[in-house]
């Protein structure tokens, strides 16, 4: 009797064991597929802050008003006066 | 009939038994001799392991709103084939079909995959469009597959070339910064292991044993988009009308050291670099010294007042012209008669003979000294590959003439950087400031991991000698040899230099460097720009003023208007024209990225 009721813990142990492993290797995936998508992710941005800083590039931008004849103008005087008085308080 | 039987039995049980004697033997050969390559094989036999590439990082030039990419890396796909897998009857239909979509020679690509029959892996294209990837995917050719690779791009173009670098083809960076941060930039790759079966059937990932890929840094320059293509329009424009060997160019802001543009010209693609020379992609701003001339002059002359040997004001006599010096040689004014001149005057009309007596009272040794401590024959530190340290010989071998040559720039040898940033000290106050190429690195995360901010190497003026010498230099734009350079809204500051280029023996006729170096407001200095000219076409020109300031003066109110700064001219109003690019309209955003 005392010989089943050990077999029946060890079983039981061995169970909850097995069961123990499948739980972290199951979150571990899903950690690591989490930790893959947080990757795609911060690329998909990083891509998408490349094509704002090529396309506001200076030179991007004379090019494309080249291209849309567009004439780029200077600041007025009143914006640049503000502009020093706002270096000037910094 | 039992006998018969029972053998049969025995020779059952014989033959099972020997079965199980074999078992025995493989089992313990195998655990016995050698259990971990055992052990190894099964790993290797159990697992897929894929790779996961990981980013390379880029390198971004700022503007004054954002940060603009000057290299970074793009997930292009490739067509790969494995020879071994394809039946022999499947080979031509492969190659007509990727012949079709890819425009690849079908015969070109059938001897390739013949020759290669027994490996595994054959390119077939390597970086393609996505519409060209879908439809080799679409036509589901056996043992055909489509990859992804990183392959480096330079949206900028050749802007910054020689400072950016290249990388090459397998991901090396071979050039530049690519080279010199290629650890910081250098991805690490990460891979996804996978359980399979015995016909390679995915059955369970292995996550303990997986490893996401981490992404290489990013280096964020002081460089600044706009005024590096102001400089490089201007070095190049010099190089081709004076038909030189080559320009060199370097913007610095003086007070912080940060280096704002830096060129070389004639330079090169960095995406195109197989085909551009090893002279081209040499950055001459800091790999190639030579003779400064003149424009070493207001240093020494700094350095005598620094040491109380005269003054500014003090009178020095330029002998009319010619200076028999003992044991010194014959130096002249080049067709100049000047008799007495004040040490400003020699500065501002660049007198040889002033600048040799003034040698002559500093002595070898405390001009030797004076070279050191603004840092010439000595390496910048900006972080780049290649940089040479400039030439200063030992002080044991100067002599007689190194006496009276070395205050107006000959005997030593210096780097377009070197200079600049000697200079930067004269008009900043008296401060040596360390060349600052980098701002900081920040890891894939965005977490700033390194910060490069200015450094103060040594005080090598007083301020009141360094005041001084920046008020001769602004003399020399106003009524010396730099008159080219004068701006129109901001006052100016500059020295012209003209050396002859050394060559064995002593120095070949028709063979000069024109220099200039100026910098502005002279009120309060914010940016300091020297362009170089290696032997331009002497017919055309070569004096420093005529092949170097004007394109100084150009690169300077570019800046000077982009960087907002207000006119310190008594009178001057802010121009009215627009050819300021919009980018540049905001003055004081924050920087995104």
């Amino acid at each position: 009797m005392r010989i089943a009721a050990i077999i029946l813990a060890l079983a039981a142990v061995a169970v909850s064991k097995v069961h123990l492993r499948r739980a972290e290797t199951r979150a571990n995936h899903e950690i690591h597929r989490l930790q893959l998508r947080q990757i795609t992710l911060r690329r998909t941005l990083y891509d998408q802050q490349v094509i704002l800083g090529g396309l506001t590039a200076p030179m991007q931008v004379r090019r494309r008003a080249e291209l849309m004849d567009a004439r780029l103008t200077d600041q007025l005087p009143v914006e640049r006066e503000m502009a020093w008085d706002r270096q000037a308080r910094r | 009939m039992a006998n018969q039987s029972t053998l049969r039995l025995n020779l059952l049980f014989g033959l099972l038994a020997l079965g199980a004697v074999a078992l025995c033997v493989r089992l313990a050969l195998l655990v016995g001799v050698d259990p971990a390559d055992a052990a190894a094989r099964a790993r290797r036999q159990q697992r897929m392991v894929v790779p996961l590439p990981g980013r390379p990082g880029g390198i971004f030039v700022r503007t004054r709103r954002s940060y603009v990419p000057a290299a970074i890396s793009r997930q292009v796909p490739s067509c790969f084939v494995d020879p071994f897998l394809l039946r022999d009857d499947e080979i031509a239909d492969v190659c007509i079909a990727l012949g079709e979509v890819l425009s690849v020679h079908p015969v070109h690509l059938q001897e390739q995959i013949i020759r290669r029959r027994t490996k595994r892996f054959l390119w077939v294209r390597r970086g393609m469009t996505q519409a060209e990837a879908e439809a080799v995917l679409a036509r589901r050719l056996p043992a055909v597959g489509i990859t992804h690779e990183w392959r480096r791009a330079y949206p900028c173009g050749p802007l910054a070339a020689t400072v950016v670098g290249f990388r090459q083809r397998d991901g090396v960076g071979a050039g530049g910064l690519e080279l010199s941060f290629d650890r910081q930039l250098t991805a690490a790759d990460g891979r996804r292991v996978i359980l399979a079966d015995a016909r390679r059937r995915p059955i369970w990932p292995v996550a303990e044993e997986s490893r996401c890929p981490a992404d290489g840094s990013n280096v964020f320059l002081c460089l600044d988009a706009v005024i590096q293509e102001a400089l490089q329009q201007a070095v190049n424009e010099s190089v081709e009308q004076f038909d030189a060997q080559w320009g060199a160019g370097v913007v610095l802001d003086p007070r912080t050291g940060d280096v704002l543009a830096m060129c070389s010209a004639p330079s090169y693609d960095p995406a195109d670099y197989q085909h551009a020379t090893a002279a081209r992609r040499t950055n001459r701003a800091i790999c190639t010294p030579y003779e400064p001339g003149s424009a070493l002059k207001p240093i020494y002359a700094a350095a005598a007042v620094e040491a109380g040997l005269v003054g500014y004001q003090t009178q020095v006599f330029c002998e009319n012209g010619v200076y028999h010096a003992p044991r010194g040689g014959r130096i002249t004014d080049h067709g100049q008669q000047y008799g007495y001149l004040t040490v400003e005057d020699v500065v501002v009309f660049s007198s040889n003979i002033g600048m040799a007596k003034i040698g002559e009272k500093l002595g070898n040794r405390a001009m030797y000294e004076t070279a050191r401590r603004f840092g010439f024959g000595q390496k910048s530190t900006v972080g780049l590959p290649g940089e040479s340290g400039g030439i200063v010989r030992p002080v044991r071998k100067w002599d007689g003439y190194s006496l009276r040559r070395v205050p107006f720039g000959q005997e030593i040898s210096v780097t377009t950087l070197q200079l600049a940033t000697a200079f930067a000290a004269l008009t900043n106050g008296g401060l040596l400031m360390r060349p600052r190429l980098i701002d900081h690195i920040r890891n894939a995360d965005g977490q700033v991991v390194w910060r490069n901010p200015p450094k103060v190497v040594r005080r090598v003026l007083k301020p009141s000698v360094a005041a001084q010498s920046l008020a001769a230099l602004t003399q020399v734009v106003e009524r010396g040899t730099g008159k080219r350079c004068k701006l129109e809204h901001w006052t100016s500051f500059g020295k012209t230099g003209t050396a002859q280029v050394p060559g064995p023996g002593g120095y070949p006729p028709g063979q000069y460097v024109g220099s200039f170096i100026g910098g502005a407001p002279a009120s309060a200095p914010r940016v300091l720009c020297l362009v170089s000219i290696y032997r331009p076409n002497h017919r055309k020109g070569y004096y420093g003023a005529k092949v170097a300031a004007p394109f100084v003066k150009e690169v300077l109110e570019k800046s000077l208007r982009y960087l907002g700064v207000p006119p310190d001219r008594p009178g001057s109003v802010w121009p009215q024209d627009g050819n300021v690019a919009a980018a540049s309209r905001e003055p004081s955003a924050r920087r995104r990225f």
